[in-house]
C-alpha cells in the first residue's frame, strides 16, 4: 500500500504566493492592486490568465493582452482561484500515466469540467461557482501520487483494466488503500488550505456522508462522473452524472442541455 | 547586512525577556513557537483567549503576541482581561484582518503593534525590536528614577561582527523559513519558494516545487533570495532527487540582485522578430535583436555599419510580424539612446539602447512582452513539464 506518511514528508514546498492569494481571498476589502502585482510579477500566472482569457471556453469577444484587463473582466475570486490552482498543479510532478492520460488530455478534460461547472450553475450562483473552482482542480492531485505508485509497483495494466469497468474511487482504494480525492484532501490539509476546501475535496466521491453543503459537493460529484478521466462524455459517464444530479435534486434539465453542448465541443 | 544586525540585536535584547504566544492554528503556533524560542528567554503558548489569560496569570510574561480570531475568547477580549491585570504589558497582535476598524479597536485597548498575516520574518523581527527597545528604555528610565546605574544591567554587546551569509542561511534553515528560488528561461523569470532542509558547508539541500526543479535542471544553477539578505546567492547544481522535490546546490557567489520587478524583465524575442536601425529617414540596416524590456533594447550589429557612439540618439524599428507578402503588419518604431557598446570582435558589436519617449510605445511594448513571455512559458512547459 502507498506510504502516505512518507509522501506527506516529502511534499514540495508550496509557493508563498499561495498564502498571499488565500489571504487576499478572505480580506473584506478587495485589494486588486496587490493581486495584480502578484500576477504581473509571475510570468506563469500571467500566462495562465491570458491563456484562459483568450480560450474558446472562457475567452471574451476581443483579444485580451494584459493580465490587468483579464482581472477586471473575471473579477477577484475567479482570478485568485485560477492562480492558486495553477501554482499547486505546477508544484507537483504531473503524472496520470496509470490512468492512461497525457497532460494535454488532462487539460482538455479538466477545462471541460470547468466549463460544465460554469454553464450549469446560473448567474444567481456566481459565488458558488467561484467557491467550487479550487476543489474542482485540486481534487486531481491525489491521482498524481496514485499513478506514480501504480507505475512503481508495475500494476498499470491491471489498474487500467479495472478502471474501465468499475467505480474509479473503488479501484483506487483497492490498489492503494485510499481514494484520490481523500488523498488530495490530506495533502491540502498538510499544506494548510482552509478546512472547508479540505472537506469538500474529501467528500467529492461521497457527498451523501456530509452533514452540510451536500448539494455543493454533489455538483462536483456529478461533473466528475460526466468528465470521468478515462471516459469523458461517454454515454455511460453522462448517464451516471445525470443519475447523480437527480439523486441530489440538482437541476437535471439544465445539466442535460449543457452537457449536450459541451460534449459536441469536446469531441470536435 | 542590515537584517543580520537586526537579528543579532534582537537576540541580545530578547534573551532577557519572556513572551506568551496565543494562536489557535496548531501548525502556525508550532512554527512561530520554534522561531520565538531562538530569541526569547522563555516562550509560553496558548491555543485560545481563555488559555491565554490563564497562562498570563501563571507566568506573567513581559510581552504577548496574539492572534485576534480565536475560539472561546477572542483576542480583543483576552487583551481587555489581561490589561486589567497589568495595564503596562506590551501586546503585539498577529492577524489577517488589517482593516482600519480592527486596528483602531486594537490600539484603543492598548495594543503596542501589529503584524499582518502571512507572517513575514523581517516584519516580525522589526516589530519585536521596536517593542522590546521601548520596554528596555522604560526599564532604564525606571532604574534611573530609582537612583540605580542602568548600565550595570546593560549587557547588550556593542560589537558589530560582520556576519556572513552562512549565518543567515542557517537562521533561515533553523526557523523553517521559506526562501525564493530564482531561475530564468530565455530571460523569463521563474520564481518559487524553497525550504532549506540541510546545510553542509557550501552545499545547500533545498525542497521546492517541481516546476522550479525543471528550471534549475535546465539552467544548471539557481539564485537564492531572501528578504533577510541584501545580496542574492548564485549556486550551481550538485544533484537532484526529482521524486522528493529536492535539489543540492553549491554556493558560488554573492551578488546584488539585478531585478525583482516586472519592468526589468529582459526577454529574448523569437527568431521572426526583426530589428532595423535608421541611418536617416530613408536608410536603415538590419541588426540582430538579442533581448528587449520595457526600458531597453539589446542588439548585435555589424561593426562597420554601426558608427554610433555612447549617448547618440538613434531610431530603431522592431518588426513583430509580417503578412504572407512579407509586409510588416505589427511593428514599433522606438527612439533610443546608446548606453553601452561592446566590441565583440572586428566584425560585430553588442549594443544596449535605452528607450526614450517611453509613453508613446509603452502599451505596445508591454503587450509585446506579455505575449512573448507567455510564448516562452508555454515553450518551457511543452519542452520540460509535459514531456
Amino acid at each position: 500500500m502507498l506510504d502516505i506518511e512518507k509522501k506527506l514528508e516529502t511534499l514540495p514546498v508550496l509557493p508563498e504566493k499561495v498564502n498571499h492569494l488565500l489571504n487576499l481571498n478572505h480580506e473584506q476589502n478587495y485589494d486588486t492592486k496587490k493581486l495584480l502585482h502578484i500576477i504581473q510579477n509571475d510570468p506563469i500566472l500571467t500566462t495562465r490568465l491570458l491563456e484562459l482569457a483568450n480560450s474558446k471556453y472562457f475567452g471574451f469577444l476581443n483579444p485580451i493582452y494584459t493580465p490587468g484587463r483579464a482581472l477586471s473582466l473575471y473579477g477577484m475570486h475567479f482570478t485568485i482561484a485560477v492562480c492558486i490552482a495553477e501554482l499547486v498543479l505546477n508544484s507537483l510532478k504531473f503524472d496520470l500515466k496509470a490512468f492512461g492520460i497525457s497532460y494535454f488530455e488532462f487539460k482538455r478534460i479538466s477545462d471541460s469540467a470547468f466549463k460544465l461547472l460554469f454553464e450549469w450553475l446560473d448567474e444567481t450562483q456566481v459565488d458558488l461557482k467561484e467557491k467550487l473552482i479550487l476543489p474542482l482542480f485540486l481534487q486531481y492531485i491525489g491521482k498524481f501520487f496514485i499513478s506514480e505508485y501504480i507505475k512503481k509497483e508495475n500494476k498499470q495494466e491491471n489498474f487500467k483494466l479495472l478502471l474501465e469497468n468499475k467505480n474509479e474511487s473503488r479501484v483506487e482504494k483497492d490498489f492503494v488503500g485510499i481514494s484520490s480525492s481523500e488523498l488530495s484532501s490530506i495533502v491540502l490539509k498538510r499544506w494548510g488550505f482552509p478546512q472547508q476546501l479540505v472537506d469538500t475535496v474529501f467528500y467529492i466521491d461521497t457527498p451523501m456522508f456530509l452533514e452540510t453543503s451536500v448539494k455543493e459537493v454533489a455538483i462536483l460529484n456529478t461533473i466528475n462522473q460526466i468528465t470521468k478521466l478515462n471516459a469523458p462524455f461517454e454515454v455511460k459517464s453522462i448517464q451516471n452524472g445525470l443519475r447523480s444530479a437527480n439523486e441530489f435534486d440538482l437541476n437535471v434539465n439544465r445539466l442535460r442541455d449543457i452537457v449536450h453542448k459541451i460534449e459536441e465541443d469536446f469531441k470536435k | 547586512m542590515e537584517n543580520m544586525q537586526h537579528i543579532t540585536k534582537l537576540k541580545e535584547i530578547a534573551k532577557d525577556y519572556t513572551i506568551l504566544f496565543v494562536e489557535d492554528n496548531h501548525e502556525l503556533r508550532k512554527q512561530i513557537d520554534k522561531f520565538l524560542k531562538k530569541l526569547f528567554k522563555e516562550v509560553y503558548t496558548a491555543s485560545d483567549g481563555v488559555e491565554g489569560v490563564l497562562e498570563y496569570k501563571k507566568n506573567k510574561p513581559d510581552l504577548i503576541l496574539t492572534d485576534l480570531t480565536m475560539p472561546n475568547l477572542s483576542g480583543h477580549d483576552m487583551i481587555r482581561q489581561i490589561k486589567k491585570i497589568n495595564p503596562d504589558v506590551e501586546i503585539v497582535i498577529l492577524s489577517a484582518h488589517s482593516d482600519s476598524d480592527t486596528l483602531m479597536k486594537s490600539f484603543h485597548i492598548g495594543v503596542s503593534d501589529f503584524i499582518a498575516k502571512p507572517v513575514n520574518a523581517t516584519k516580525m523581527i522589526a516589530t519585536f525590536l521596536k517593542v522590546l527597545s521601548n520596554l528596555k528604555r522604560r526599564e532604564f528610565q525606571f532604574l534611573e528614577l530609582a537612583g540605580q546605574d542602568p548600565f550595570e544591567k546593560e549587557i547588550v554587546s556593542e560589537s558589530s561582527d560582520e556576519k556572513d551569509d552562512s549565518e543567515i542561511l542557517n537562521f533561515i534553515f533553523e526557523n523553517s523559513m521559506k526562501i525564493d528560488v530564482i531561475n530564468h528561461y530565455k530571460g523569463v523569470p521563474i520564481i518559487n519558494s524553497g525550504k532549506i532542509i540541510k546545510i553542509d558547508g557550501d552545499d545547500i539541500t533545498l525542497r521546492t516545487t517541481h516546476f522550479q526543479l525543471l528550471a534549475i535542471k535546465e539552467e544548471k544553477q539557481a539564485i537564492l533570495d531572501s528578504s533577510l539578505i541584501n545580496e542574492d546567492i548564485r549556486c550551481s547544481i550538485v544533484s537532484m532527487n526529482i521524486d522528493e522535490y529536492e535539489v543540492v546546490l553549491r554556493k558560488q557567489e554573492l551578488f546584488h540582485p539585478e531585478f525583482k520587478d516586472r519592468n526589468e524583465i529582459v526577454i529574448q524575442p523569437d527568431s521572426k522578430t526583426k530589428a532595423y536601425v535608421f541611418n536617416s529617414d530613408k536608410e536603415r540596416f538590419e541588426v540582430k535583436l538579442e533581448a528587449i524590456s520595457t526600458k531597453e533594447v539589446f542588439i548585435n550589429a555589424v561593426a562597420e555599419k554601426f558608427t554610433y557612439e555612447k549617448h547618440d540618439l538613434i531610431d530603431i524599428l522592431i518588426v513583430l510580424s509580417r503578412d504572407e507578402k512579407n509586409t510588416p503588419i505589427d511593428y514599433m518604431r522606438l527612439s533610443s539612446r546608446v548606453y553601452k557598446i561592446k566590441q565583440n570582435d572586428n566584425k560585430s558589436v553588442s549594443v544596449e539602447l535605452l528607450i526614450k519617449e517611453k509613453d508613446e510605445v509603452e502599451s505596445s511594448l508591454e503587450r509585446y512582452i506579455y505575449k512573448r513571455e507567455s510564448e516562452l512559458i508555454k515553450e518551457f512547459k511543452e519542452k520540460f513539464q509535459y514531456s
